[in-house]
């Protein structure tokens, strides 16, 4: 197990190298670069230009650049943003709390919710309970993230739900107490955490009632039930449990991308997180920024894929790792 | 998921040795018990129809636009005239309020539906026509679903628009699945040192969100190319994109299917490796290819609006539901206009049509579903 | 209620006389006229202000290295110039300076400093930090913003230190518009003097600096700033400005600034009462013009946004084929264009109507320099189709109009995505030349190509882009001056290629010189009758500026000479 896990650790070394060049070549492919648009401003000579292009090495080949970048990168150092004026991992340090926290809240939510969902809709296959559920998550699956935020929030607006519009806490949240802290960004969080969680909830709810249906048809609940096992025994001690192990390997890649940001859903939703940097930092060629993210990004679907295996192999014991 | 998959492709193997019945007639006369299935693979049929005889079905080409009547609402169908029944027909319109784009009926004027007019004209298979399902005569105007800014009438842009988020959709999956098969099917197949390397080739793709990396890609499109060549490489994008999963799970099931003893016998009477992968392995993997495919054209269509969204999908004037979902998305639209959102009604009665479509065909071609 | 008043007028008076007690050392208070100046009365302390700021904040509070409005929005708070300009009238205004004085000859201005100023950590300000602030603009490898302003032919004017408290500039020849560019935001050598002889100035003051070591010398102080959400700024309790009645500015006793990526998101927030102040865009004029009646904030128009977005033809010989060049070239050619300009439509569809037709290149708000008169195009097919058949474009029987060689004409026109405008300009411009035979194939494509095209590589037909306009007409010089970079129908040129833009150079010059604004208006007024008769840029529109106030704020207008904040925010005061 442990050699695994370390042979698995080792595969993230040209995993990374491999993302980053990749990112990074097909953002030189793009005309121009962070800098171009700054030649349209009446202020800025081509003195000053080539000075700046100079500064960040823009000056240099392709694989100059590149290079200089992963020889840093091994120092610990990520680059620096052209578009923030300042060390990539300060920049991505602002907001890495703030995207953790509305993904793996949005993760709960849809987990908490799916899993009995899906449970119930398994159980009473076809009555109209399940019916009516599945036809909310072939919506909930249909409609777009960012679709479903901008008519929450107008509905919001209308409506006078009272929920803030965008942001994340209210102007005097450094002088809250604690609890006022936790409400306050309850308060703002809810709305965004219903437009990311409802396209989860909705799949992994199919993926559980799929899943438990499939393991009801086997034999061994046949025979756990011909042995006069009570049905909820057999449901929830041991056909839930067989059920949900597909699942772990969503989990982790879930897990994987809680960083990775909604990016149209945080601009539409104002939630100052990665992925509305994220989607900045690709338009606007912030090479650096976008390379940083992306190998946080890599470090954390590997692991998250790594945690997923472990779980996986400690609930199904027939599961080895060599 | 991965796990149920790869056993049905089994024991849709062994059906296939058997050759008793076929195993298509089974899956369709379970399919056709699937109402909801049924349904939506009618909607969709519908919907591509409505889309490849846009010319027919629209009263105006996508590209027709009326500067005066901006934002002009859905015209209303009458058939009672001064309390007579008379053939239906629309009112002319006023613009009575030039800052809010508010447009009353002018009771004075009417323009009765006529079928199968001449109107705008348009080529279809090389075959020069003008001939439209319906219209009115100028200088009225029939907007059944109102029409953008421009004054375009949003039911003929969707017809028209469809053309491209339907197809963007199929095209895509095609090119998507021929590289995901063919990279998943050579991994599977050689397996060792090759299948290694190609599989952490393809966790590089996964791993970089898919968004971005389309964003990215966006970006290196080359400027100045006619549209429709602009359409082909946002659906390659897309492909390239979509590819690597798919692959992942292919390779899975050709690596459990190559150890089987069909295709050691294929070897030992000196089968070709490309002959093998493609004649015996990947037919292998049909059904869960037909499934996957059917449950992931809708996250091309959506990405295409998505990309439209942000500004960089199909340019306007061309339509594509994406992009005229875009223009609506939007706080006047969302209060003035809400016809504008139609688009986005389409978007998702297609992909909803899909899924049920999808889950009605996943559950048609797994052997161990009764009912 | 009333008591709490008491004790906060009390704590007030205190504060006021502790102000006034300092002001001793203060030789130079700035005491503001309210009633004339700015229109107001005098206010009540205390309360906060919160703006909608943009769809981002600030990348760095380093004022010369701040490139976006974004930035400099919070910047122009902190930091300020020698001079400012009156936001109204746009004439100059003492600042930093409490006078300054400019020679017969033109060439030399004295300025004579504020005495008593303090930065905010309480050292004084002298003139040593403006001969430093001068030292970092003009050093190339900072980039400042402010430095092509600040040359005068290409050369660095000299300035010197005369005592604590002067500074005097020499100019190498005389040069009108240097006052409205010398207003250059002044920051410390003692904090920053050795990080710029060290070659580092550019790294400093960028977001991870602390808060408390960004020091100027304006009203505001940033206290906290949560990136690309909100921005805090507190009043500076040791301003040196003072209403008439002897109390110091400003009034508030904060300002905070929230940041919406997404417009509409922004406007359902202020709706939904989260902000009280907030810029309007045209299109979304309806909606607040629907609510006004029945909230508690007003609209307040402020005239023409100072930005333009017009069409242009290349007419560069080295990048054109032809017959392109000869039609884009063709003086007649692109009169004719400029008459199938929709204007009114492209007013009523990017704008609701909430705009204004732009005709000259003078920033529309600067009444002085305008010249109205001027000739126009309005939009008239039948006019553009004379033109074109008397100059020999004629339309052929198939649809197709040809030039005298009989070619079909057609060409390419650009424009980035993103800006509804530009996109509804191409659209209507495309149609309107196909009626009259002319093909025009429209397409948006991304902006750094559309930039690279117009700066680099120069292979483009037609452009549809904007500039930001500056209120000083010299702000235009590299556009009009035919060496400039973004003169953009054939930027670099070593020799006027035309007689007109031979004409302009002079004129511009002239008005450069002119030290009496009345024949400096004169030489203007000349170069926008050159412009208008050659349309190298076919104007189109520009929005009405307006914005949102909650009715409890006073004195909070937006500036007359334009800009998307209002700049005098010192005397806002909250009514209760």
């Amino acid at each position: 197990m442990f050699r695994y896990i370390v042979r698995r650790l080792i595969y993230v070394i040209p995993m990374l190298l491999g993302i980053s060049s990749l990112s990074f070549f097909v953002m030189q492919l793009a005309p121009g670069d962070a800098l171009t648009t700054m030649a349209l401003s009446p202020d800025v000579s081509d003195e000053i230009m080539e000075a700046m292009r100079a500064r960040f090495w823009l000056d240099q080949p392709p694989y100059m650049q590149y290079i200089r970048w992963i020889t840093q990168l091994f120092k610990g150092d990520m680059g620096h943003s052209f578009l923030w004026h300042a060390p990539v991992s300060w920049v991505i340090k602002q907001r890495v709390f703030n995207s953790l926290l509305l993904t793996v809240v949005s993760l709960i939510v849809a987990w908490v919710l799916a899993i009995p969902i899906g449970i119930h809709s398994a159980v009473n296959q076809y009555s109209w309970s399940d019916k009516l559920l599945t036809f909310f998550a072939f919506i909930g699956v249909s409609i777009p993230n960012w679709f479903l935020g901008l008519i929450l929030l107008y509905l919001t607006m209308t409506r006078g739900w009272g929920f803030p519009i965008g942001g994340m806490t209210s102007i005097d949240f450094a002088e809250f107490t604690f609890w006022e802290k936790v409400v306050d960004l309850a308060r703002h969080m809810f709305l965004p955490t219903i437009v990311l969680s409802t396209g989860t909830l909705a799949s992994l709810m199919r993926y559980m009632r799929s899943n438990l249906l499939d393991v009801l048809r086997q034999d061994y609940v046949t025979t756990a039930r011909a042995k006069g096992l009570a049905e909820r025994v057999v449901i929830y001690r041991h056909a839930v449990r067989n059920a949900i192990n597909p699942l772990i390997t969503i989990f982790g890649f879930q897990l994987g991308g809680i960083l990775g940001g909604a990016s149209l859903t945080e601009i539409v939703m104002n939630w100052p997180g990665i992925g509305s940097l994220m989607l900045n930092a690709v338009q606007g060629q912030d090479y650096y920024l976008v390379m940083g993210n992306l190998i946080i990004g890599g470090v954390m679907l590997i692991l998250g894929n790594l945690t997923a295996d472990i779980l996986l192999a400690a609930s199904d014991p027939r599961i080895r790792y060599e | 998921m991965a796990r149920t998959d790869r056993e049905n492709s089994h024991t849709e193997f062994a059906g296939d040795g058997g050759a008793l019945r076929s195993p298509w007639k089974m899956a369709w006369r379970k399919l056709r018990r699937h109402k909801l299935a049924v349904a939506g693979m009618w909607v969709l049929i519908f919907l591509h129809l409505f889309a490849i005889f846009a010319d027919f079905f629209a009263p105006y080409s996508e590209l027709t636009t009326d500067r005066r009547r901006t934002y002009h609402s859905p015209t209303k169908i009458h058939i009672f005239h001064e309390g007579k029944l008379v053939r239906p027909f629309v009112y002319g319109y006023t613009r009575v309020d030039t800052l809010r784009n508010i447009y009353e009926e002018d009771k004075s004027t009417m323009y009765p539906i006529y079928f199968f007019v001449r109107g705008d004209k348009y080529n279809i298979l090389g075959i020069e026509s003008d001939l439209r399902l319906f219209g009115v005569e100028a200088p009225g105007k029939i907007y059944l679903m109102g029409a953008d800014r421009y004054g375009r009438d949003i039911f003929s842009r969707l017809a028209y628009g469809g053309r491209r988020s339907l197809f963007i959709g199929i095209i895509g999956l095609v090119i998507s699945l021929s590289i995901g098969m063919i990279y998943g099917g050579v991994s599977g197949y050689f397996g060792g040192w090759v299948d290694n390397l190609m599989m952490r080739i393809s966790e590089i793709i996964i791993s970089i969100p898919g968004f971005y990396l389309l964003l990215a890609l966006s970006a290196i499109l080359p400027p100045n190319i006619p549209s429709d060549r602009r359409f082909m490489l946002i659906t390659i994008i897309l492909a390239f994109i979509g590819w690597a999963g798919l692959a992942r799970v292919i390779r899975g099931m050709v690596l459990s299917i190559s150890r089987m003893e069909f295709v050691a016998g294929a070897e030992a009477i000196g089968a070709s490796q490309p002959r093998i992968i493609v004649r015996h392995i990947l037919p292998n993997t049909m059904s869960y290819v037909i499934v996957h495919a059917t449950l992931s054209i809708p996250s091309f269509i959506l990405s295409e609006s998505g990309l439209s969204f942000i500004g960089v999908g199909i340019q306007h004037p061309l339509a594509s539901w994406g992009n005229m979902l875009s223009e609506a998305l939007n706080l006047a639209s969302l209060t003035r206009y809400p016809w504008l959102l139609i688009p986005g009604f389409f978007i998702f009665v297609t992909v909803l049509s899909y899924s049920f479509f999808g889950d009605g065909l996943r559950d048609a071609l797994d052997p161990k579903t009764q009912t | 209620m009333k008591r709490r008043v008491f004790v906060w007028t009390l704590l007030l008076a205190l504060v006021v006389s502790a102000g006034v007690a300092s002001a001793v050392e203060l030789v130079d208070p700035r005491v503001l006229d309210l009633g004339n100046d700015y229109g107001g009365v005098v206010g009540q302390y205390g309360g906060t202000m919160t703006v909608h700021g943009g769809a981002s904040g600030p990348k760095t509070f380093n004022p010369h290295r701040a490139a976006e409005t974004s930035s400099t929005d919070v910047t122009d708070r902190i930091f300020e110039g020698l001079v400012t300009l009156h936001r109204d009238t746009g004439l100059v205004l003492p600042k930093l300076a409490r006078d300054y004085e400019i020679s017969e000859d033109g060439t030399e201005v004295t300025f004579y400093l504020r005495r008593g100023v303090q930065w905010h950590d309480g050292t004084e300000f002298t003139a040593d930090d403006v001969i430093f602030t001068f030292d970092v603009v003009y050093d190339p490898n900072v980039g400042s913003n402010s430095r092509s302003g600040l040359l005068i032919d290409g050369q660095p004017m000299k300035y010197e230190k005369i005592d604590k408290y002067t500074v005097k500039f020499t100019l190498p020849r005389p040069h009108a518009p240097i006052m409205f560019s010398i207003g250059t935001p002044i920051v410390p050598v003692h904090l920053l003097g050795e990080a710029f002889k060290e070659g580092r100035y550019h790294e400093m003051w960028g977001l991870e600096t602390p808060l408390d070591q960004i020091v100027g010398t304006g009203a505001w102080r940033v206290s906290s700033y949560r990136i690309d959400q909100e921005l805090i700024l507190v009043k500076n309790d040791n301003y040196y400005e003072f209403d008439e009645a002897g109390n110091r500015l400003p009034y508030l006793s904060r300002i905070i600034f929230r940041y919406y990526p997404s417009s509409d998101t922004a406007t359902l927030a202020f709706f939904n009462g989260e902000f009280d102040y907030i810029g309007i865009p045209a299109n979304q004029y309806p909606e607040y013009v629907d609510r006004e009646p029945f909230s508690r904030w007003s609209i307040i128009t402020a005239g023409p946004n100072p930005g333009t977005s017009f069409i242009v033809l290349n007419q560069n010989p080295d990048a054109v084929p032809e017959p392109k060049l000869s039609w884009f070239t063709d003086v007649k050619f692109r009169q004719a264009l400029a008459h199938a300009v929709d204007k009114e439509t492209i007013l009523d569809m990017a704008m609701n109507g909430m705009g204004y037709i732009q005709d000259s290149p003078i920033n529309m708000r600067n009444e002085f320099f305008l010249k109205k008169d001027i000739k126009t195009y309005p939009y008239d097919l039948n006019a553009a189709a004379e033109i074109l058949d008397a100059a020999g474009y004629k339309l052929g029987s198939d649809g197709v109009r040809r030039d005298p060689n009989g070619n079909p004409i057609e060409f390419d026109l650009i424009t980035n995505p993103g800006v509804p405008i530009r996109q509804i300009v191409g659209e209507l411009f495309q149609e309107d030349l196909a009626a009259l035979g002319i093909k025009v194939n429209f397409q948006q494509i991304d902006f750094n190509v559309v930039v690279e095209k117009l700066t680099d590589t120069f292979d483009w037909d037609g452009i549809i882009i904007g500039l930001t306009g500056t209120f000083d007409p010299n702000g235009g010089s590299n556009v009009w001056l035919s060496s400039g970079n973004l003169h953009m129908w054939y930027p670099y040129q070593e020799t006027p290629a035309t007689e007109w833009e031979a004409r302009i150079d002079e004129v511009w010059r002239e008005a450069q010189r002119a030290m009496d604004p009345e024949v400096r208006r004169q030489w203007y007024f000349e170069f926008q009758d050159i412009v208008a008769e050659n349309v190298p840029l076919l104007y189109t529109v520009t929005s009405e500026n307006m914005v949102a106030v909650r009715d409890h704020l006073r004195n909070a207008q937006p500036d007359g000479i334009g800009g998307s904040v209002g700049s005098a925010w010192n005397f806002i005061w909250i009514d209760r």
